[in-house]
């Protein structure tokens, strides 16, 4: 159940690769935040995602002690993996947009990492039951955020409505990432590792998306479960699919070679 | 009331006497007390110079980012990054309450960063085009910004003092975090120590411009002394600073690229050749390598922000 290439291996790098990218994207908004207490807010969140993306890596190299090095060290698997071996949500290599963009990605997929990571509490992989505990906390203060900004640029008019109105359409349309099937999902059910694969969180999903967008009138814009886990755009360049079987838009190769830039000028030195 | 009228008409104000003694007996001074104008447009200056700084100097780090070359130094550069940017938001709250009798508030000074009519540090115009720069900035530019403002803990300015104690505290471990930089890549590869000899040599001219031309004897800087706005000379700090770290760029074996630079070892004073003192009235007056670039960098960002903070005054229930 622990070979390389199997189940653990893939839902432990679907998980450190969302936080990877994410994290990355939050980054990116250092010192270009619409307020310096935004910049220090998405600075924290990226911390904290990347924290979790290392978090994740590690318990990969706990279960693999004799996969070879390249796939086992965190810093490795972070900056010389090529954009086929990275199994984040396409939703989340989409480059940062603006403000409302940045915002309702993040709180569409900070619910879906509270269900998921819920979800995980039970596996029966226990040092991943263990280690989620601890992230699931962490996590809650990024929903708070979320919530707030959805909240405050709800209230407002003009220019933030049509804006937040734009990026609620285009995250909905990216959502289906999210609940993307793949082949070792079934074997992580039956080994134990998550209760049910991914496509099982899109109703529960759906509902809470459809309760934060309710009080500013947006709930309709929610996909319905069906739709979330067959999309009929699947995985051509434009759509939402694809991301967790390594099939990814330019979007992330770009992140990806800022990423490795430094690292992949010398990889055996010490940095 | 022009200035001079101002001056005037405190120089014979029975507070200004009071106010001097209490700056004599190494009283704080604190927002609501009564100052000189004059006093309160030095520490506005001053204070605002440093908040702006924090601000500027959150870019040429910021661009590594995106591309630390590893995980744990990716959350170190990020996490001293957002210390600078909480260093600004600390120091723009101590400025808005002197700015106070001019109606300013941060969003104003923020204005008139983007716009150009405000000053920020100088070292801020200059390119980090190599991983080698963000360890060299994190060591000796944080390492020079640190022997300035432990100068200035005793401030009379009581709000800036106790700010400066926290910031001052988070600067020394950005000072490890850049020394570990500096030191790793010191005991790298070839390629990696080029690279650091690289960012030392960029980086040593706008170092030794730091604090500032040396011997300073403007009325200005007299008074703010008189004042303890100041407690420093710019000269008795660049002293400070090249006592401390030249021996240790030597000790790493590595060079700065001034032939002249010695210690007289009689007065224990540095010698070093003239690091083009015309550049450095240059770039303060907005013309650096890199000055231009990323105050637009900034305005951009601010622009593109506008439409946030817009909605937040001006939300549908108060409309």
């Amino acid at each position: 159940m622990t070979g390389r290439g199997g189940p653990l291996r893939h839902v432990l790098l679907s998980l450190a690769d969302d936080e990877l990218v994410l994290g990355h994207r939050d980054s990116e908004w250092t010192a270009f935040a619409p307020f310096i207490e935004e910049d220090v807010a998405l600075a924290s969140i990226a911390q904290d995602e990347l924290s979790h993306a290392a978090v994740y890596l590690r318990l990969l190299a706990e279960a693999e002690p004799d996969a070879p090095e390249d796939e086992r060290d965190p810093d490795r698997l972070t900056f010389l993996r090529g954009p086929e071996a990275f199994r984040n949500a396409r939703l989340l290599e989409r480059p940062n947009g603006d403000w409302a963009y940045t915002c309702v990605r993040h709180l569409a997929y900070d619910l879906f990492d509270d269900l998921r990571l819920k979800a995980l509490a039970r596996s029966g992989y226990r040092p991943l039951a263990e280690a989620v505990d601890r992230l699931a906390r962490e996590e809650r203060y990024h929903l708070v955020h979320g919530r707030t900004w959805l909240a405050r640029l709800g209230e407002a008019e003009g220019e933030a409505r049509e804006r937040l109105a734009l990026a609620v359409g285009a995250v909905m349309a990216d959502a289906p990432g999210l609940f993307e099937e793949s082949p070792e999902d079934e074997l992580a059910v039956a080994a134990g590792i998550v209760p049910a694969g991914p496509a099982a969180l899109a109703a529960p999903w759906a509902e809470a998306m459809r309760a934060e967008l309710a009080p500013i009138g947006l709930a309709d814009r929610v996909p319905p479960p069906e739709t979330l886990v067959r999309d009929a755009r699947g995985d051509g360049p434009k759509g939402p699919l694809g991301g967790r079987r390594g099939r990814h838009t330019d979007d992330l190769s770009a992140l990806l070679s800022a990423l490795g830039e430094v690292y992949r000028s010398d990889p055996r030195a010490s940095w | 009331m022009a200035q001079t009228e101002v001056e005037r008409t405190e120089a014979e104000d029975p507070r200004l006497r009071e106010f001097e003694a209490r700056i004599e007996r190494g009283e704080k001074i604190e927002a609501d007390d009564w100052m000189p104008e004059e006093y309160r447009r030095q520490c506005l200056r001053l204070i605002l110079t440093h908040a702006n700084s924090e601000i500027m100097g959150a870019l040429p780090e910021g661009e590594w980012i995106t591309r630390a070359p590893t995980l744990h130094r990716k959350l170190a550069v990020l996490a001293k990054v957002q210390d600078e940017i909480g260093h600004a938001q600390l120091i723009y709250r101590v400025a808005e309450d002197l700015a106070q009798p001019y109606g300013k508030t941060r969003e104003d000074f923020i204005e008139d960063l983007v716009a150009g009519r405000a000053k920020f540090h100088n070292v801020f115009s200059y390119p980090a085009p190599t991983w080698a720069d963000v360890g060299v900035i994190a060591w000796l530019v944080d390492g020079a910004a640190l022997v300035t403002q432990s100068s200035l803990l005793e401030t009379s300015y009581g709000p800036y003092a106790r700010i400066l104690k926290r910031i001052c505290a988070e600067e020394a471990i950005h000072l490890k975090h850049g020394e570990d930089i500096v030191l790793t890549l010191a005991g790298g590869t070839e390629a990696q120590r080029a690279m650091l000899q690289g960012a030392l040599d960029r980086w040593w001219r706008p170092l030794l411009h730091f604090f500032g031309p040396p011997d300073e004897v403007s009325p200005n800087t007299a008074r703010a002394m008189r004042w303890r706005i100041r407690l420093k000379s710019n000269e008795e700090m660049r002293q400070q600073f090249l006592s401390r770290y030249v021996p240790k760029i030597w000790g790493m074996g590595f060079t700065v690229p001034d032939p002249g630079l010695r210690r007289d070892e009689a007065t224990g004073r540095w010698e070093y050749s003239d690091p083009d003192w015309d550049e450095f009235w240059r770039v303060v007056k907005g013309d650096g390598p890199l000055t231009a670039k990323r105050l637009a960098l900034r305005r951009l960002s601010h622009e593109e922000g506008r439409w946030v903070r817009e909605a937040l005054a001006r939300p549908k229930a108060a409309a």
